[in-house]
């Protein structure tokens, strides 16, 4: 895993080697083991190694024997080995064993569509020299992050965003209809970003940039159809075949020249991971996570359960409610957007401890929860249906206390108030979005904390309205279910779950993470499911439960699903008040940043201060607006002191 | 055991995932353990899923058995029959 960032003058000026260094100066830590600039001509590549594959010769940027191809690569391609005996056998040679001139030849091979060959997860850019031709790609579900702008006649790209504002004309402006997609969906819709002008390249697209034009395309997707044989499978078979490819995509992701730990939360997903990497590796495989000192929180007797019975070395950071405020300015310096949750925090904690432990990569769980039916939010979405299809039977609404046990105070609510809270309603049975719409719009409401100013600018733009412009045309046809999953793992999973709280808070300690998971054989077997095969009535990732009963302890496989959360805003103002959080929300510095309406976010800060703010909401509001706040101080204003520094 | 049987008997056993074959014939509110109003709801969410059906009963007593759920589907299924006839004449 490492760090990239390049530039490309499109009206021939040479590429500056001090600009390249400044950009990948800001990413050392994705990539402390080295780091190296080329520079010819117009164009120059700038790399930060965390050396994984072949220590010794996989120094970037690389080029192909001939020297007419160049790359800057971040990330994996897993099938590396089989794709390079395919190549070796078209005649191509190699000076290396490392993955990056894989990506190399095979770019000579098939051209940019060498991109549907690689299984794993990249951001790269290849220089084609003959062609004169810069080619960017990223994969399939986003696992790494890719960045670009242009400025005049400078085409710029990087791993992150800070990187791009190294260059002087690139100026760090908050995207205020990107402010307004986070505080809707969490994150923002790419290509935008939280900055006006930066852009990332979606997942699963490429962009090239040659003859002065920028040209952008989707190279995979995903269809949620179920498979007409899955329908008639037995359910028996569905679960070896998922166990099969989910030891495969564990297999390749082992791959690596250093040590490779696993994250173990005491989960199922975690759980199934560790249990492959254990059986695959066969030795002493070291297993890290986090407990919280808050019960509420904390997932401990599981993990030393799942440990035990894996026989992993086990190890885990504690946190604190003071530990994620005490860490929250460096979160939201790698997050580079605002964040509704905390969660992000104990995460980069984690990651500390791995890199602290001699660790460089570890396999987690990611993604199960999309693929295969995880989410308490498909759960919750099927519940409403049921619910909505007669919602003025009085039986039905009961089935919701079936959702979130951990909320005590929903069991104990008459069905009146369960069917407002979950917002269920009959007219809302045929909207696209049916299962995203108690999220969104309770997300939404926060931005009744913008300021006059930001709700005019926005003015009628309509994030879920543009997204919907966005869904392909087949999303109608497929089941709920289906489009459900679709929603999560279009939105929330690449621009929260594998950035905000995976890439960036792993990046951050130099640490590689892996997700068999997101296999992309295991992922199109997967959307291909019938939707009972992954919810069985209520019973959250059926499949997978019965693909690895007996393999992993039974305590882990029958426990209720507990998201993976974390103390908010009481971190900032419980016991003792975080400075930078008084001085951050203050009105005068409300005021100054433009976006928030000083009189609401003081009285949100009260009622933290005086205990009374408990709602979900509350801490939504508090935890986005301080995140926002540091975002704007540490990006933009930032950038206005260099700047002025310069003048 | 007929299809329908079958597929009722599966619904049961995903809601209560402890019960045997022989047992789902002849389960009652009085004879499974966790059956009570939130289990009897979670079965005919299920039920409906399995069925493509909405059951259109807030009958709680109607559906105190396997038998109760059984007979439900059997008068739907003679609903359907009688009127696809009455539309065939």
């Amino acid at each position: 895993m490492c760090g990239i960032a390049g530039q490309l003058n499109l009206n021939g000026a040479p590429a500056e080697r001090q600009v390249l260094d400044a950009m990948i100066g800001t990413l050392l830590h994705r990539g402390p083991d080295a780091h190296a600039v080329h520079v010819a001509g117009p164009v120059g590549l700038a790399h930060a190694r965390l050396s994984i594959i072949d220590l010794q010769c996989g120094a970037q940027p690389m080029s192909t024997i001939d020297g007419h191809t160049w790359i800057t690569f971040n990330g994996e391609i897993f099938n590396y080995i089989e794709l390079r005996e395919k190549l070796i056998a078209k005649g191509h040679r190699f000076a290396t064993r490392s993955d990056t001139e894989v990506i190399l030849n095979a770019y000579r091979e098939f051209g940019e569509e060498c991109v549907r060959h690689f299984n794993g997860q990249w951001a790269f850019a290849i220089w084609d020299e003959r062609e004169r031709k810069l080619f960017l790609s990223r994969d399939r579900f986003g696992v790494r992050p890719l960045f670009y702008t242009q400025v005049g006649d400078t085409f710029l790209f990087a791993s992150e965003i800070k990187a791009l504002l190294r260059f002087p004309e690139v100026s760090a402006e908050i995207d205020l209809k990107g402010l307004d997609q986070i505080f809707t969906f969490w994150v923002t819709v790419p290509p935008r970003t939280a900055f006006k002008n930066i852009f990332q390249l979606p997942p699963a697209c490429s962009l090239t940039v040659a003859g002065g034009n920028v040209k952008g395309g989707q190279y995979w997707s995903i269809s949620y159809a179920e498979a007409a044989d899955a329908k008639n499978a037995h359910e028996d078979r569905l679960a070896e075949e998922l166990y099969a490819l989910l030891e495969d995509a564990t297999a390749i992701r082992l791959r690596s020249d250093v040590p490779v730990g696993t994250y173990l939360s005491g989960g199922i997903d975690s759980t199934v991971t560790t249990a492959l990497a254990r059986k695959i590796a066969d030795d002493r495989l070291r297993s890290f996570s986090i407990t919280f000192e808050d019960a509420e929180f904390d997932e401990r007797s599981y993990q030393q359960e799942a440990s035990q019975f894996l026989g992993t070395q086990h190890s885990n950071v504690s946190c604190t409610s003071s530990d994620i405020a005490r860490v929250f300015p460096q979160v939201i310096r790698h997050t580079e957007q605002p964040v509704i949750r905390t969660a992000p925090a104990p995460m980069y904690l984690l990651s500390g401890l791995v890199r602290e432990s001699g660790f460089k990569v570890v396999l987690t769980g990611e993604g199960a929860d999309e693929v295969l039916g995880g989410y308490d939010i498909f759960k919750e979405a099927k519940i409403r249906r049921f619910v909505g299809r007669d919602s003025g039977s009085r039986m039905r609404p009961l089935l919701l206390k079936r959702l979130y046990p951990y909320m005590q105070g929903i069991q104990r609510q008459p069905a009146a108030y369960l069917q407002h809270f979950f917002r269920v309603r009959a007219e809302d049975l045929s909207n696209p979005f049916f299962s995203h719409l108690p999220r969104w719009e309770l997300t939404a409401r926060l931005k009744q904390f913008f300021s006059a100013e930001v709700r005019d600018a926005v003015g009628d733009f309509d994030a879920i309205t543009e997204i919907e412009r966005m869904l392909p045309s087949e999303y109608y046809e497929w089941s709920y279910f289906g489009q459900a999953e679709y929603l999560e793992a279009k939105y929330l999973m690449p621009g929260y779950i594998l950035s905000s709280q995976g890439d960036r808070m792993a990046m951050a300690h130099s640490v590689e993470g892996r997700y068999p998971f997101l296999d992309y054989r295991l992922v199109e077997f997967a959307a291909r499911l019938p939707a009972a095969a992954k919810m069985k009535a209520l019973d959250q990732k059926h499949l997978l439960k019965k693909a690895f009963r007996g393999r992993i302890p039974d305590s882990i496989i029958q426990r209720p699903k507990q998201p993976y959360r974390a103390p908010d805003g009481k971190c900032f103002f419980g016991l003792a008040t975080t400075d930078y959080a008084e001085e951050l929300l203050s009105p005068e510095v409300v005021r100054n940043s433009g976006l928030f309406d000083p009189s609401a976010v003081t009285s949100l800060v009260e009622k933290f201060k005086s205990g009374r703010a408990s709602s979900i909401k509350d801490n939504m509001a508090l935890v986005g607006i301080l995140s926002t706040q540091l975002l704007v101080n540490q990006f933009v204003q930032s950038k206005s002191e260099v700047l002025a520094q310069c003048i | 055991m007929n299809d329908k049987e079958a597929r009722l008997a599966g619904c049961f056993q995903a809601v209560f995932p402890g019960l045997s074959a022989d047992e789902v014939n002849v389960a009652t509110a009085s004879s499974v353990a966790n059956w009570d109003s939130v289990a009897v709801v979670t079965l005919l969410a299920v039920v409906e899923e399995e069925f493509g059906i909405t059951i259109d009963s807030d009958d709680l007593a109607a559906f105190s058995s396997y038998d109760g759920f059984l007979r439900y589907l059997n008068e739907i299924e003679q609903d359907e029959s009688r009127s696809r006839d009455s539309f065939v004449s």
